[in-house]
């Protein structure tokens, strides 16, 4: 018997459930993808080129010879660990902007607050290829872009989820007994502030893997050759006419993970917010 | 209301001087321009003549304020070549209207003045926008109202899948899709620019599709309209999706409300309740959305606009910013945050035409 209220409403949200089916699906296919993966991903056979699916390439080549199969199954394993680490870099530097902006007020809040609103001004998209052309193009800089560009959201909702803690009557009692700033602000005041940050966190996942694929789409992203799933639309475009199936299988894959993402999210969000009306 | 128009126009300053420092910094801190636009290979001495032509070679914050003394002096030369031409002074009037147009320095993939450049990609975003919003709107109230009213129903559950849809596929593949299944593989839309190669159309607004209604060219029109389809429809996905959720989320609160009881207790057919007092009563939220997505639509216009080849605001930036056009990527990123800045200030002033709490300075319970 599930014991927890959160936990439970989740598991009775079939649309949530099935987010993180799906997800737990890719996880696994993407942690195996060496032994799943029926060739290299990279391995070269000009004498087969854009086959169609058979026994040996369940979904066919493209048009140097590899099997689509297993550059999808790769593609999972590069989408997931981007997503992965640009959320990871957002909420490293994202969560402690925002919360000494709520904690601290006066200047240090409003100065921070006044900055995320100037970049909240460009496109994320355009800032992050502002980022990865500065920074050059690579695998790397494509996660550091991502992450960096989704700070300043992180830093809001943190910051607006502090200064509703803050007033709760548990703070105001624990710096009455006289514990110290920062012990309040880790023990008492962020624990609180999880659920939103984890729901924003799920959402953005899926964001951050749409970022990264259009950047790797648009040349940004990893060098040629690399099974990743931007980078694959970007080198099939001129092939629909001949094999649509090499076009449509990596925006697929790509859906489905936001898809998941977003699913998941989404019930998260009703599940740790009870006074959310459905 | 006065008060709060002046007040929300005086706060556009500040942001607007924010927006140029980011976008000076960004551009300064992606590298050396010199080296961006000659190669790496140049000779030194190339490099330091291009450095000092430029003005790189000075302190940074001489380079700032040359940066916004030019940035702002553009309009007022334009304004300054405005007023010469309308006293009949010609000549002071094209030497101004020149400045204006060399104030954001001259593109190196170009070769033409950045403004001009903008001049001409600008409208095509707008066009573009527009149209993708207007879409956006008129679906995703529709969807929203439909699912709000079915609360719980299919109808809720197909409408809210589509909205998630919405937002989980890549613009950039349905932009491809789009353009090679319907455009070149069915030939149902033109694809590839804003005007087939035999149109020839002279700009007004420089809105293609509407240039061709005030010259009353049908043929122009039908071209002009053809191209917009496929790209505007693509761009409107995103910002359709967001619609309907949020026209869902509102409704549903709105029709829980006092006053909506009244209605529906008045006798009042069902469709009045809802068009006429429902959704007039969750009109604030939702123009918030579509002022929000704003920006939303022009990160997506550089994706649709990449992919459909579609020569506006969006492409020139992603053009620019790969060629590391500096004096192309300041002058997009100036404009697009520029953009996005006004729109925010427009529909802060919406706001208070909609809502009488709001410019009444009223803190109560929104």
């Amino acid at each position: 018997m599930i014991r927890d209220r959160r936990l439970r409403s989740l598991l009775r949200n079939r649309a949530a459930v099935a987010g993180a089916a799906v997800l737990l699906l890719l996880a696994l296919l993407a942690a195996g993808a060496d032994l799943l993966a029926s060739h290299d991903p990279r391995a070269v056979d000009l004498d087969r080129i854009l086959e169609g699916p058979s026994a040996d390439h369940w979904l066919g080549t493209d048009d140097l010879g590899q099997d689509l199969l297993s550059r999808l199954l790769h593609g999972a394993r590069i989408s997931l660990v981007v997503g992965a680490v640009s959320v990871g870099i957002a909420v490293l530097v994202g969560v402690p902007l925002g919360a000494v902006a709520g904690f601290a007020g006066g200047w240090v809040d409003t100065a921070m607050m006044r900055v995320t609103d100037i970049l909240l001004a460009f496109p994320s998209i355009v800032l992050a290829i502002a980022v990865v052309a500065a920074l050059g193009p690579s695998l790397t800089n494509l996660m550091i872009a991502v992450g960096v560009v989704a700070v300043p959201s992180y830093a809001r909702q943190v910051r607006a989820s502090v200064l509703e803690v803050k007033s709760e009557d548990f703070v105001t009692a624990s710096r009455a007994l006289g514990a110290p700033p920062a012990r309040l602000l880790l023990r008492a005041v962020l624990p609180n502030c999880l659920s939103p940050l984890l729901v924003l966190a799920t959402l953005d996942y899926g964001v951050a893997i749409l970022e990264a694929a259009a950047l790797s789409f648009l040349g940004l992203g990893p060098e040629p050759g690399t099974p990743e799933w931007g980078k694959m639309l970007a080198d099939a475009q001129n092939l629909f006419s001949r094999a649509p199936r090499v076009v449509v299988a990596p925006g697929l894959c790509i859906s489905a993970a936001v898809l998941a993402f977003n699913l998941l999210g989404d019930g998260l969000r009703d599940a740790l917010d009870p006074h959310r009306q459905r | 209301m006065l008060r709060y128009v002046a007040g929300r126009v005086l706060f556009f300053v500040p942001v607007w001087l924010g927006v140029a420092t980011a976008v000076f910094l960004l551009v300064r801190l992606s590298g050396d321009p010199a080296v961006a636009v000659l190669g790496d290979k140049a000779p030194p001495a190339v490099l330091d003549e291009f450095r000092r032509r430029e003005g790189l070679d000075r302190p940074l914050p001489e380079q700032y304020a040359r940066f916004l003394a030019k940035t702002v002096g553009g309009p007022v030369h334009a304004l300054r070549g405005g007023w010469h031409a309308m006293v009949g002074e010609e000549r002071e009037a094209r030497e101004e209207r020149e400045k204006a147009w060399n104030s954001l320095g001259r593109s190196y993939r170009t070769l033409r003045p950045v403004a001009r450049d903008l001049a001409e990609a600008f409208p095509a975003t707008v066009e573009l926008t527009i149209l993708a919003m207007a879409l956006a709107v008129a679906f995703g109230v529709t969807l929203g109202t439909l699912a709000a009213v079915h609360r719980n129903g299919p109808v809720d559950a197909a409408s809210m899948f589509m909205a998630l849809v919405g937002v989980s596929v890549p613009v950039f593949w349905l932009a491809l899709l789009a353009m090679k299944a319907l455009g070149e593989g069915a030939g149902l839309f033109p694809v590839g620019g804003r005007l087939s190669a035999g149109t020839v159309l002279d700009p007004v607004t420089g809105l293609h599709a509407l240039d061709a209604i005030l010259r009353f060219d049908l043929d122009a029109l039908a071209d002009a309209a053809g191209h917009l389809v496929l790209p505007s429809a693509v761009l409107a996905t995103v910002p359709a999706a967001v619609i309907t959720r949020m026209t869902r989320a509102t409704l549903v609160e709105t029709l829980g409300k006092d006053f909506v009881r009244t209605a529906r207790a008045k006798g009042l057919p069902a469709r009045s309740v809802v068009v006429r007092h429902a959704l007039r009563g969750s009109l604030v939220p939702i123009v918030t959305v579509i002022g929000l997505h704003f920006g939303l639509l022009l990160g997506g216009a550089v994706l649709t606009e990449t992919v459909f080849g579609w020569p506006g605001l969006g492409k020139y930036t992603v053009d620019s910013v790969l060629r590391r056009d500096f004096h192309a990527v300041q002058g997009a990123l100036l404009l697009m945050a520029t953009t996005f800045v006004v729109v925010n200030l427009a529909v802060d002033v919406l706001y208070a035409f909609l809502d009488p709490r709001i410019r009444e300075g009223y803190e109560g319970d929104r």
